[in-house]
């Protein structure tokens, strides 16, 4: 009785593992195998070679252009307080610390220290081009030819110039003289 | 060259994707997770197209990286554990069923609690038992996929089948008691 109770078992058993361990997939899967893997194939970049070192120059060029773009931004605020100093042209051309102290005052909230250097920066850099400062007048023939004479002879040019001042103190001594000795300043 | 793997990996794919699909849904017991991981099987043999000249038997190269990918997927799902009430519980029901003839023809559902008494044997059994329900699966390759002796595995799973009986006749025996 007991054995054949076991072979029953063993025939159920064995029947019922069967069913476990083999289950019947969906159709068309190795087709859907085929297909992923060659999907898998065309996108993986990290399959091809110098895959890795192309993502890699591609992060950095990206990091750099974000850096780039954080740093290098112009800040509103400054691009506002240049605008108004060109469209007024209530600034007098006399120089930067003129230019910086009739810059318009804040009105509201105090910028920080860092934004104001920033703000006088752009204050500087918006400037308009004037016709006197900063670039210097350019010599004339003469003055020119006079360098390069002095230059080329710094004694005989030393001389000269000693001379000349002599000669001009002269006349302007004789001027003096002639000036005390005529009858209308003597009155 | 490269047409020469491409059409060697196609074949392997036509010969082994159900062996590798069952070997997942053993460890996974559900289609969707075992069609995944059996997707997953063959993406990864695409690192080794290379070597695939070299590998003498590929059906049990593939049924080990199916067992290593089901194996890593199962963990990380949600464990289940059974107490030895639940185990009970399904293994009365395994018994009821069996004593019925027009039940004991619907085979699913008493697959169905086969698995929860499955699941209760220690580990060691339990591999052996669930490669070896695999059909063409022979003892020396389940070996081979989980690196034992092939003797080891045949007495694994002798054992296994044992107290999957024992539990089954002691319950079939209260069963008729309670008659």
């Amino acid at each position: 009785m007991k054995t054949r109770d076991s072979d029953h078992l063993d025939e159920w058993l064995d029947k019922a593992l069967q069913q476990y361990g083999n289950p019947e997939p969906r159709i068309g899967l190795e087709s859907r195998i085929l297909a992923n893997m060659e999907a898998a194939r065309e996108s993986g970049v990290f399959g091809r070679p110098f895959g890795w070192l192309f993502a890699a120059a591609s992060l950095a060029v990206m990091l750099i252009v974000i850096w780039l773009g954080i740093w290098h931004r112009p800040l509103a605020a400054p691009q506002r307080v240049a605008g108004q100093q060109t469209a007024g042209n209530a600034v007098p051309q006399s120089g930067v610390k003129t230019l910086l102290a009739a810059r318009p005052r804040h009105t509201g909230t105090k910028l920080p220290p860092r934004r104001q250097t920033h703000l006088a920066h752009a204050g500087l850099s918006r400037e308009p081009r004037l016709d006197q400062f900063p670039s210097p007048r350019p010599l004339s023939e003469q003055e020119v030819l006079l360098t390069q004479y002095a230059k080329r002879f710094p004694t005989e040019a030393r001389l000269v110039a000693r001379e000349q001042d002599k000669f001009q103190q002269d006349i302007q001594q004789a001027e003096q003289e002639m000036k005390d000795a005529s009858p209308d300043s003597k009155q | 060259m490269a047409g020469t793997n491409e059409d060697a990996l196609e074949a392997i794919v036509r010969e082994h994707a159900r062996l590798a699909y069952r070997i997942a849904y053993s460890v996974l017991r559900n289609h969707h997770d075992a069609e995944d991981a059996t997707q997953e099987i063959f993406v990864r043999l695409l690192r080794y197209k290379p070597k695939l000249a070299g590998i003498q038997d590929h059906k049990a190269w593939i049924a080990k990286i199916a067992w290593r990918v089901a194996i890593d997927r199962g963990k990380r799902q949600p464990v289940i554990s059974m107490s030895e009430l639940e185990v009970q519980s399904a293994a009365k029901q395994m018994v009821s069923q069996l004593t019925s003839a027009e039940e004991n023809a619907s085979g699913s559902e008493l697959s169905a609690r086969l698995v929860s008494l499955i699941s209760a044997l220690p580990e060691p059994l339990r591999d052996a038992l669930r490669l070896s329900t695999i059909e063409g699966l022979s003892p020396a390759e389940i070996a081979q996929v989980l690196e034992s002796s092939e003797s080891s595995i045949r007495s694994r799973i002798f054992r296994a089948r044992q107290i999957l009986k024992e539990k089954l006749a002691a319950l079939e025996g209260k069963h008729e008691n309670t008659r």
